[in-house]
């Protein structure tokens, strides 16, 4: 609507629980060459995701193919995941950027500013992302921990590798 | 239920046999070469709706197809 244009796609990406697992699992285990992540929740049930689903979609659909997909290699590294049973399965939508990195602030129209393209690691990135957007809201200038953030780094040619967000698995 | 899409040589197939394949689609108002150059290798329209996409049939007859497809479902 602004005229913006973005290096954003947006993707689905899934997770599911299993019922009560009634030893206590302590560990977060995540395997970036099996492409899966597991941890307990407070509950007791056992958290498990992948990476994103292929196609560009605003779908919230879960697939049997994603379950099949994230269970091998979950069985495989730890065999007791197999005498439990799916809970409950979901979908959530995320902006993905080009270079799998966030983006944050000015846009070239005035009073219009972003942050997004936070991909499937938005939640851990997010606290210091905000108060430092505020900060550039407040304070008229670009903080110097996000400036290199910024959109017109694509049409500088300075993509990034942002090791604190979902580039880390790419 | 896992998206299929619609091959026109194999018939509807799951979408993990399938990569997509994004096309550049530099809006008209940018008009400057330079621009253009940024828009074709960066930005991305994100439909959100019906539109026509290229997929690579990688699990199946391994060729480009046009396939259009709406994201919202
Ligand atoms: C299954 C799943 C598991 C995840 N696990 C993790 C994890 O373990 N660790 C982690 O760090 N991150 C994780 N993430 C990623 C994290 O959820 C996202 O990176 C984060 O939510 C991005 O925040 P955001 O505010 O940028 O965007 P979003 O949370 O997508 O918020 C965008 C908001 O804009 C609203 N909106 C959209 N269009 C309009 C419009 N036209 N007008 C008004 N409002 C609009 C939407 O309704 C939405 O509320 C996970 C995501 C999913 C789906
Ligand atoms: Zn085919």
């Amino acid at each position: 609507m602004a005229g913006v244009r973005l290096p954003i796609r947006t993707h689905p990406l899934q997770a599911f629980v299993t019922n009560h697992y009634t030893r206590s699992f302590r560990p977060i285990v995540a395997s970036a060459d099996m492409g899966f992540y597991v941890s307990q929740t407070p509950r007791g049930e056992m958290l498990l995701g992948s990476g994103i689903d292929s196609q560009p979609s605003y779908s919230y659909r879960s697939s049997y193919e994603f379950l099949s997909h994230c269970s091998l290699p979950a069985v495989t590294l730890l065999p007791f995941l197999r005498n439990l049973t799916i809970l409950r399965q979901w979908a959530g939508v995320c902006d993905m950027s080009v270079d799998m990195s966030p983006i944050m602030g000015y846009t070239g129209v005035d009073g219009f500013l972003v942050t997004t393209g936070w991909g499937t690691w938005g939640f851990k990135g997010i606290p210091a992302g905000g108060e430092q957007m505020a900060e550039l809201i407040a304070g008229d200038r670009t903080p110097e921990l996000i400036a290199p953030f910024s959109l017109n780094r694509f049409q500088e040619d300075r993509l990034m590798f942002d090791p604190g967000s979902t580039a880390t698995t790419h | 239920m896992v998206l299929r899409l619609a091959c026109p040589h194999c018939g509807p197939r799951p979408v993990e046999e399938w990569m997509y394949g994004e096309v550049p689609d530099p809006p008209d108002y940018l008009t400057e070469a330079d621009e253009r150059d940024v828009d074709r290798g960066f930005m991305m329209s994100n439909t959100e709706g019906a539109k026509q996409e290229r997929w690579f049939h990688a699990g199946g007859c391994r060729r480009w197809q046009t396939i259009e497809r709406d994201t919202t479902l």
